[in-house]
């Protein structure tokens, strides 16, 4: 089910080729794809935030924080649609987590995501991740065309199909209390209507919400230009918040967004007090094969590893019915927290820039791929039957 | 909110005292761990939407198991005054006048309402500098805690008819027990406590002695000796550990590091107070607090028999005690020949208690002076007795009732 980022091309050429999502097996797919995409954002920006001190860089470390916390709402979001129209939800396996550098899984191949220690340059990667769609010519793809892709084979399979689509499968969702921490609710997805405004919320938090009027439980309206604001606002009514990519933007130019300014404005405001020193200088997109020769550090990398495979597993398992099991995930998610700072403190010996290590975020589990195991299949099958 | 998750020795504890008894002065009684209600933020049920840290709202929605809940949680988790703060300023209605100190209430004699509560505003705390200055209002309320609340109102000579303003300070006086476990319970995890041993707070016993809470603490040693930070540099210096030897013997014992918290009743009494004496006074010349505080063989007798219980759990369980009391501890006193140590709580009550009559109390039930009918006093100083709960839920629910008095008095 998973995009194997190998055949990107080939997916692409299939993106262009067909007339959209026509069958529930498509929109399975472009949904295990959008949580693929999710979480591919979250190594980057884990590594950039990891590098940085907190203490002398709080406003970087906070503003990188607040999108990280949104992207697990957004995988989050991705996942609960994925239930809602009966597919089983599949992390961990080592396809799902890409080899940086990469394109973005949804098929942007206009650039290419490295893992990088906090910068002008990763911030770049950043807002071109995070990009709104108007503000890139009609043939570039973003995140949000991507997801109104998926937004438009909801509707129609919801046309052709009718209730049939959402089995629904509210007691396998993940409910609103485990996520917290970011902007953003989680709302069970039951129809088109919900399914739309989950998704909705996804778009307006890293591109901005629509500058005009807007219906959040119809698609995006994308071809209506994005002020700098995100959605949380009108959606779940929180505080006001910029997308994710002006929260970025603010960071690149080093000053604030205040009232009046606009996309095309940029950042008017106060300074952002910016150390670009203290940071740790992690090597770009490290590999298992820098540490060779040195056990302290192999050693260190396994153990992350071994905790970010504990990690998608206890994902999978909470998003296959044990919602329970964040709980715990949480805390590992802190213990990935300390052993990336580990490596990023320790230089890497030799190393004629003078690089620090970096985790290498590989599954070591033994599934290789993500195809839909057997028994997932056979109870999503027992679902489907009851249900229909 | 759900409850906040029980640790690993809270279940430890459960499982190994499940059955135990105690007696005390001739009636049985059951020793059973149940979670402690918490003002920190977990889980929330149905719509609920806990409140996270003033400044990044985001922060704090949950209690991260920082294990560093004191003074302030790092994550606002644990809730705090700001939080209650910022919702009174967004409400457009109150401003704050920072380093501004109230030292004096003025009297109108004809009608006995405050008419002025005067403030010293400082630059800087490190200079006497300061300026007065004056604020009036149609109520006045008083709202800096038992110490200050009294110190404010001796200073200015208001609301003392009864001559209890400062009389009757309570706090829980805290003995420590602590030891070594035969296992690790995975000590200093978690928030400071989230178990205790409620069912001895009442019973017949009172007649004899002083009730108690028991507390089970989740950091270890830390309250008792300071421990890790205050600790491992001993072994490094006295005990000559270092490398693998000190990981391990850290590893082996510090993970097994338990300690109970016995906050013991105290019965309110004239002679525990706040008063004032112009021979003590700040830097910017106002009154400070000088405290008159003893505790009294009821209460004594009361940590003798909270001792005898911790023994008993202690032998049930396997614990080697480590428990000290000694001479050098500001705490220490003795009871029928053995001593024992207690801390304070920090749970300051009384000193302008709420009672039936003008003649024996300060407030009355509406919270409010029996003095000065637009003086309202809140706070754990209006609580006449203090139990063994700790006072800040029923001082909450006080507060609301007094602002709902409050608010009636200014619509009247």
């Amino acid at each position: 089910m998973l995009q194997n980022l190998k055949n990107l091309q080939g997916y692409l050429g299939q993106c262009h080729d067909d007339d959209g999502i026509t069958t529930l097996a498509q929109l399975h797919h472009d949904l295990h794809i959008a949580m693929q995409l999710e979480f591919a954002t979250l190594p980057p920006y884990l590594c950039a935030m990891y590098t940085i001190n907190e203490e002398t860089n709080p406003s970087v470390y906070y503003t990188i924080r607040s999108v990280v916390m949104e992207e697990m709402f957004h995988l989050v979001n991705a996942t609960n649609v994925l239930i809602a129209t009966g597919g089983t939800p599949k992390l961990n396996c080592k396809d799902f987590v890409p080899t940086y550098p990469t394109p973005l899984p949804n098929g942007e191949t206009w650039f290419e995501v490295s893992l990088l220690p906090f910068s002008q340059s990763a911030l770049q990667t950043f807002k071109n991740i995070e990009v709104p769609g108007d503000m890139v010519d009609e043939n570039t793809e973003t995140i949000g065309k991507f997801y109104e892709r998926i937004q438009q084979g909801l509707e129609y399979l919801n046309e052709k199909m009718g209730d049939v689509l959402f089995p629904g499968h509210i007691e396998q969702q993940i409910p609103a209390k485990y996520y917290y921490g970011g902007g953003g609710e989680i709302t069970p997805v039951t129809d088109l209507a919900s399914a739309n405004f989950a998704i909705n919320a996804i778009i307006a938090q890293g591109e901005g919400k629509p500058s005009g009027s807007w219906d959040p439980t119809e698609p995006f309206p994308l071809d209506e230009s994005t002020g700098i604001l995100d959605g949380d606002n009108d959606l779940f009514n929180q505080h006001r918040e910029l997308a994710h990519y002006f929260r970025f933007d603010e960071l690149d130019q080093g000053k604030r967004y205040v009232c009046g300014d606009s996309p095309k404005s940029g950042p008017t405001g106060p300074v952002i007090p910016i150390n670009w020193n203290d940071i740790y200088n992690m090597h770009p997109n490290p590999t298992s094969s820098l540490y060779e020769g040195f056990p302290q550090l192999q050693a260190l990398n396994k153990e992350f590893n071994l905790i970010f495979t504990q990690l998608l597993d206890e994902l999978n398992d909470a998003f296959n019915g044990n919602p329970d099991n964040l709980i715990p995930a949480v805390k590992t998610m802190y213990e990935l927290k300390y052993l990336a700072r580990s490596l990023m403190r320790n230089p890497i010996p030799n190393s004629p820039e003078g690089y620090n290590a970096g985790p290498t975020w590989e599954y070591l589990g033994e599934a290789h791929h993500c195809a839909t195991p057997q028994k997932a299949q056979k109870a999503k099958q027992k679902r489907t039957n009851l249900t229909g | 909110m759900e409850k906040i998750p029980q640790s690993y020795l809270d279940n430890t504890l459960d499982e190994g005292l499940k059955g135990m008894t105690v007696n005390l002065s001739g009636k049985t009684y059951p020793i059973d761990v149940v979670s402690t209600p918490q003002g920190r933020n977990g889980m929330p049920r149905g719509d609920f939407r806990p409140r996270g840290a003033v400044g990044n709202p985001d922060i704090g929605q949950r209690c991260e198991g920082n294990s560093n809940c004191v003074p302030i949680c790092p994550v606002q988790a644990k809730y705090n005054a700001l939080k209650t703060l910022e919702g009174a300023i967004q409400s457009g209605n109150v401003e704050v006048r920072a380093q501004s100190v109230a030292f004096k209430l003025d009297v109108d004699p004809a009608t006995n309402l405050i008419n002025a509560v005067h403030y010293k505003r400082y630059e800087s705390p490190n200079s006497p500098d300061y300026q007065c200055e004056t604020v009036s209002g149609k109520v006045v309320v008083l709202a800096s805690h038992a110490v200050e609340n009294a110190k404010l109102m001796l200073a200015s000579q208001v609301g003392n008819s009864s001559g209890l303003v400062g009389c009757n300070l309570m706090d829980h006086p805290t003995m420590l027990t602590w030891g070594l476990m035969p296992e690790s319970i995975g000590a200093f995890r978690g928030p400071g406590s989230t178990s205790g041993i409620p069912s001895l707070r009442g019973g017949e016993f009172r007649k004899d002695h002083a009730a108690f809470r028991i507390e089970i603490g989740n950091w270890g040693w830390n309250w008792p000796t300071g421990a890790p930070i205050a600790t491992v540099p001993n072994l490094i210096d006295e005990k000559n550990l270092y490398g693998d030897q000190l990981k391990r013997y850290i590893g082996e014992m510090y993970p097994r590091m338990f300690r109970f918290g016995f906050l013991v009743e105290q019965l309110p009494n004239v002679n525990n107070r706040v008063t004032i004496d112009p021979a003590y006074k700040d830097q910017i010349g106002n009154y400070r607090p000088v405290i008159d505080y003893n505790v009294s063989d009821y209460t004594r007798a009361g940590m003798a028999a909270a001792k005898r219980v911790s023994d008993q759990i202690f032998q049930r369980l396997g614990v080697e005690q480590f428990t000290q009391y000694d001479e050098s501890q500001p705490g220490y006193l003795t009871y029928e020949g053995e001593g024992y140590t207690y801390n304070g709580a920090g749970h300051l009550v009384g000193t302008h208690i709420m009672g039936t009559r003008k003649d024996n109390s300060v407030v009355n039930t509406q919270q409010q002076s029996w003095d000065h009918p637009n003086l309202y006093l809140v706070g754990c100083g209006n609580m006449p007795t203090i139990s063994t709960s700790n006072p800040t839920l029923t001082m909450a629910a006080l507060t609301y009732w007094a602002a709902d008095n409050v608010k009636k008095a200014l619509q009247a």
